[in-house]
């Protein structure tokens, strides 16, 4: 089995396009979410549902800050407050939406403080 | 017990206690009065009455010894919150708003200023703490601990139990070094052997480095006694236990290496197959054993000297119960069918999701073995389906599935969902066909890829220049965790080298973030370090990346 999952975390570690592999600078956008609500969008989805499901999908997709900080070399520079995203609720059972109030980031390798090269 | 202890227990008993009770033998106060001490029963099977608030009687089971003092009687620290060692050792000395020898170590500086100055205790002064909540300056404690009504007899075997613990070294500690060894079971990849011993080993030489430095440069020498105590100028040394055979023979091997190299902990440790008999002998012998790498660990509420970095795969079927609760008023009254491959594997995940999903206090699911070596066929997809017509479809086997899965699509009357581990499918959960991927909902124990290779800086810090990819980046990432969770707690033991007190240290450690896990955190008794595991789906794409549908789900 460990050798399953290796197989797998090289295979996703080593894909191209993965944020993390992005140039020093760049950086990818975190989301650090703030609240949520459902929005049927004419699928007729019950309201208590769709904000229950929404409550994890909105939370599938918040960072946890500290976890950018200590994997050591990382930066968060706050881009806008209590944005709304609207993403799918995804769920094979209902349809609809969900509207997650967000906090948004840059967040990015920093060149400061290095303390190991790159490839070591 | 060693044959020392029992002497010592034997003297204790014939110089006859302050109380004047006749005391039970050597073997007798061990079990008695650890019952007393952690379980807060009494000798005659009653709970001790304990008091709260000077006169608010209470369960002294509610209320014991151990839950502050923790179970090497060394105390605890939880913040500002710091309760002070009990064992006899300590007692039966004078406190000084200092710990002699250690007067310049700020973490123990620290930690002797929060305590109060006493006189050495006596066992009568003892019991008048115990029984009154009075120390020898005439203190009252009630404030923070309970007093306890106890029987002549009952309060002398429980003063002759705190007088044996941590009352000396643990095997492995010498007076400049700590042995600790590693179990490694014959037939384990070399790969993922070199993945779990190279950040250990590393830990070990960069200790020893330091030690060394220590001992020709008196600045590093005052730099590491600062930081570390005493403990900068001990050397660790990192020992393989291989175990060969049948696991039935193990329990001979194991204490054979124990005898002529005993180690103070064991730490990691790998094994292709089961991991019973090293738990057993550890829980027998109290050794400590941090974090060994298997699948399928022991679990248990109650025992206490294996740490494992999960629960292993049964975790993803926990995770999968908790996450088809959260949406339980969608499946409604339809059926919910577990396809499961016969074998450990296998029936561990089941298990997982059968358990909690009673818990939850839902209808079974129905559950359909595949014999082991059988192929899954998308017929015998297609007959589960038919046969019970089930909301979600949980497929607990290999990639195997893949297949019979995108034949299964084309069927209007398929599942909404379908559930399955990636952790199972290996690599070719990136190879899942698209039409595939909406109703895949797969369980992943661990930091989604992409978010965990900010943490490569980290983890390779143990590489110290060698090459990643010669090695298990999982294994690798736990153990780095072990040489970690292993260099703090020594730090934060103020020189009291006892296993017990190592496995006390861990359990008041913070929750930390470590590479590959969201979350690893601890508590005193707890041992199982990463509880949650995510639901994720694959997104689009030629390379998909996982992406979360859920939190990080919690057990």
């Amino acid at each position: 089995m460990k050798a399953a999952v290796l197989i797998l975390a090289a295979a996703l570690l080593g894909s191209p396009g993965l944020a993390a592999d992005k140039p020093a600078g760049e950086g990818e956008i975190a989301y650090i979410v703030n609240g949520y609500r459902y929005d049927p969008a004419g699928s007729g989805g019950d309201p208590d549902t769709g904000h229950s499901l929404c409550g994890t999908r909105c939370n599938a997709i918040s960072a946890d800050s500290v976890d950018y900080m200590m994997g050591g070399g990382w930066e968060m520079r706050k881009l806008a407050a209590d944005r709304e995203i609207v993403i799918p609720l995804d769920n094979p059972f209902m349809k609809g939406n969900c509207i997650c109030t967000v906090d948004e980031f840059l967040a990015r390798r920093s060149t400061r403080n290095q303390t190991v090269r790159e490839g070591q | 017990m060693s044959r020392l202890l029992i002497w010592t227990l034997l003297l204790l008993t014939l110089s006859a206690p302050a109380t004047g009770a006749v005391l039970p033998s050597a073997e007798e106060i061990q079990r008695l009065g650890a019952r007393m001490y952690r379980e807060g029963i009494l000798p005659d099977g009653q709970a001790m009455k304990a008091f709260v608030s000077n006169d608010v009687a209470v369960d002294g089971t509610a209320f014991t010894c151990v839950s502050c003092h923790l179970r090497s009687g060394l105390g605890s620290v939880e913040g500002e919150v710091v309760t002070p060692p009990t064992n006899g050792r300590i007692l039966y000395q004078e406190r000084k708003p200092y710990i002699k020898g250690k007067e310049f170590v700020p973490s123990v500086a620290n930690y002797a200023k929060y305590l109060p100055v006493r006189p050495a205790y006596t066992d009568e002064t003892l019991a008048t703490l115990i029984s009154a909540g009075v120390d020898p300056t005439g203190r009252s404690v009630l404030s923070v601990m309970p007093r306890y009504e106890l029987e002549d007899r009952d309060m002398a075997i429980l003063i002759a139990y705190l007088k044996t613990l941590s009352d000396r070294p643990s095997p492995g500690v010498g007076k400049q070094e700590i042995r600790f060894a590693t179990v490694i079971v014959e037939g384990s990849d070399p790969v993922a052997v070199e993945s779990m011993v190279t950040p250990l080993q590393f830990s070990v030489d960069r200790k020893n480095s330091l030690a060394k430095a220590a001992g020709v440069n008196e600045r590093v020498a005052r730099m590491g006694y600062n930081m570390l105590g005493d403990l900068h100028g001990y050397t660790f040394t990192l020992t393989r236990w291989i175990l060969k055979g049948d696991p039935a023979t193990w329990r001979a091997q194991l204490e054979e290496y124990d005898r002529k190299e005993p180690a103070f902990a064991l730490l990691g440790g790998i094994s292709p197959g089961t991991w019973e008999p090293v738990h057993r002998f550890c829980e027998e012998r109290g050794i400590p054993d941090l974090f060994p790498v298997v699948d399928d660990p022991v679990l248990s509420d109650t025992d206490w000297y294996t740490h494992y970095l999960s629960r292993g795969v049964r975790q993803e079927g926990e995770a999968a119960a908790r996450y088809l609760h959260g949406m339980v008023e969608l499946i409604r009254d339809r059926a919910i069918v577990q396809v499961i491959r016969d074998g450990r594997r296998g029936r561990a995940l089941a298990d997982g999701f059968r358990t909690v999903w009673a818990e939850t206090g839902h209808t079974p699911a129905v559950d359909i073995v595949l014999p082991a070596g059988e192929p899954l066929t998308a017929e015998a997809l297609r007959q589960a389906v038919a046969g019970h017509k089930p909301a979600v479809l949980i497929l607990w086997d290999d990639a195997g599935l893949i297949n019979p899965l995108g034949e299964l699509m084309a069927d209007p009357s398929r599942p909404g969902m379908i559930v399955a581990s990636a952790t199972w499918l290996g690599s070719a959960a990136t190879t899942v066909p698209e039409a595939l991927r909406a109703p895949l909902f797969l369980t992943w124990p661990y930091r989604l890829p992409q978010d965990d290779k900010r943490y490569d800086i980290a983890a390779r810090k143990v590489l110290a220049g060698k090459r990643p990819d010669k090695y298990d980046q999982v294994i690798l990432r736990q153990s780095y965790i072990t040489q970690d969770v292993l260099g703090r707690a020594l730090m934060m033991m103020r020189g009291e080298f006892y296993r017990d007190f190592l496995l006390d240290t861990i359990g008041m450690m913070e929750d930390m973030y470590y590479p590959l896990y969201e979350r690893v955190s601890f508590g005193p008794g707890q041992r199982y370090a990463s509880k949650g595991c995510y639901i994720v789906q694959l997104g689009k794409g030629e390379n998909p990346q996982f992406e979360k549908r859920s939190e990080w789900v919690i057990q």
